[in-house]
């Protein structure tokens, strides 16, 4: 059974993107030379991406315009997208994964590959939480207070209890902490 | 010239209710070590009643929760109210220029003044007042809540991450 990290940029007041889609102007504010290469070794570690279908297009139409290391990896990966809507998926190299997520990313964990890495999917990831499928979470805090905007985290039955495996300041101001999942 | 701070438990996801956080050891070590430290505290009414708890000796307590207690009563409070008349001892109510009233503490006084309650330090941060935000992540994710930024976006520059044992990270940010 591979892995599977969820790796997201969220402010200090728990939102990883305003209150319109794709309004991620708080990236910059952290992003840099230390990100660019995190994003690289997490592209080395990762078997496959795995998105909700909203992220999946936003994702797939600025990549597949983009150019330079992290575009090469983005575009040549393994990819999937969870979808009920989608009949196909024309980004290079990724799979629809229709009907119920949480059975297809059971699927998908049983694959004999390097791990599963979900970018943004806030609703995926809610779903994947709550069936204790997410192993471990990577979270870039950045030093911006939105005062609004899409949680990263919904509200759910019962509290979320993790562990603190590691702290990593960066120099931009952003904080990456990685919390592995109980049970 | 005091500095005044913010600081407070909350979860990664940015809430501050209080019923998730008891702390472990370390951390309670921590917050006695921090409430033996400070000039005083700043309340706002809700956080203060909460707090009155730590007024009344209970027979249950722990060595370290009577250490708390304390350290609780001995530092100065001054309690910002509209509908309190009274407060309990070493506490003295602020009146109507809460602003002054801060001012004027700051002051007065050197080292650090606690601020404790979000509403009050959302409407502290708008005038301005605030120097020191120190965000004591929990390994736990709510969903929902109060928030600890209330009303207020600060631009914040990070200071400091620390660990502080049993989980929680300690981010310290300065108004930008």
């Amino acid at each position: 059974m591979r892995r599977l990290v969820a790796w997201n940029l969220m402010t200090l007041d728990g939102y990883f993107e305003g209150k319109t889609l794709w309004a991620l102007d708080f990236h910059e504010t952290v992003w840099g030379d230390e990100l660019h290469d995190f994003s690289l070794e997490q592209g080395r570690e990762a078997g496959t991406l795995l998105f909700g279908r909203r992220t999946y297009e936003g994702m797939a139409d600025y990549w597949t315009k983009a150019t330079g290391d992290i575009a090469d990896m983005m575009n040549s990966i393994d990819k999937a997208v969870a979808t009920r809507t989608l009949d196909e998926a024309t980004w290079n190299n990724t799979r629809l994964l229709k009907g119920d997520a949480v059975e297809a990313v059971r699927a998908l964990k049983a694959e004999d590959r390097k791990d599963i890495f979900v970018f943004g999917s806030a609703n995926l990831l809610d779903s994947l939480l709550t069936a204790g499928l997410v192993d471990e979470y990577r979270i870039c805090l950045a030093p911006v207070v939105l005062g609004g905007g899409n949680p990263l985290f919904k509200p759910r039955e019962s509290e979320l209890r993790m562990r603190l495996e590691s702290t990593r300041p960066l120099k931009t101001g952003g904080v990456v902490l990685t919390y592995r999942m109980n049970g | 010239m005091a500095k005044l701070v913010f600081a407070m438990n909350l979860s990664l996801d940015g809430y501050i209710d209080h019923e998730h956080f008891a702390p472990g050891p370390q951390l309670f070590r921590h917050w006695i070590d921090y409430e033996r430290s400070i000039a005083g505290s700043v309340y706002g009414r809700r956080m203060y009643e909460i707090m009155s708890y730590w007024d009344e000796e209970r027979p249950e307590w722990t060595a370290d929760e009577r250490e708390f207690a304390e350290a609780w009563r001995r530092q100065p409070k001054w309690v910002a109210s509209r509908t309190l008349q009274s407060v309990g001892p070493n506490a003295t109510l602020i009146g109507e220029d809460v602003e002054a009233a801060i001012r004027d503490l700051k002051d007065r006084h050197s080292g650090e003044i606690a601020i404790a309650g979000a509403r009050l330090a959302g409407s502290l941060a708008n005038l301005g007042l605030i120097d020191e935000y120190r965000l004591y992540f929990h390994p736990v994710v709510l969903g929902e809540g109060q928030p600890f930024f209330d009303g207020v976006r600060p631009k914040l520059r990070l200071e400091a991450s620390d660990l502080i044992g049993e989980g929680i990270v300690r981010l310290t940010y300065v108004p930008a």
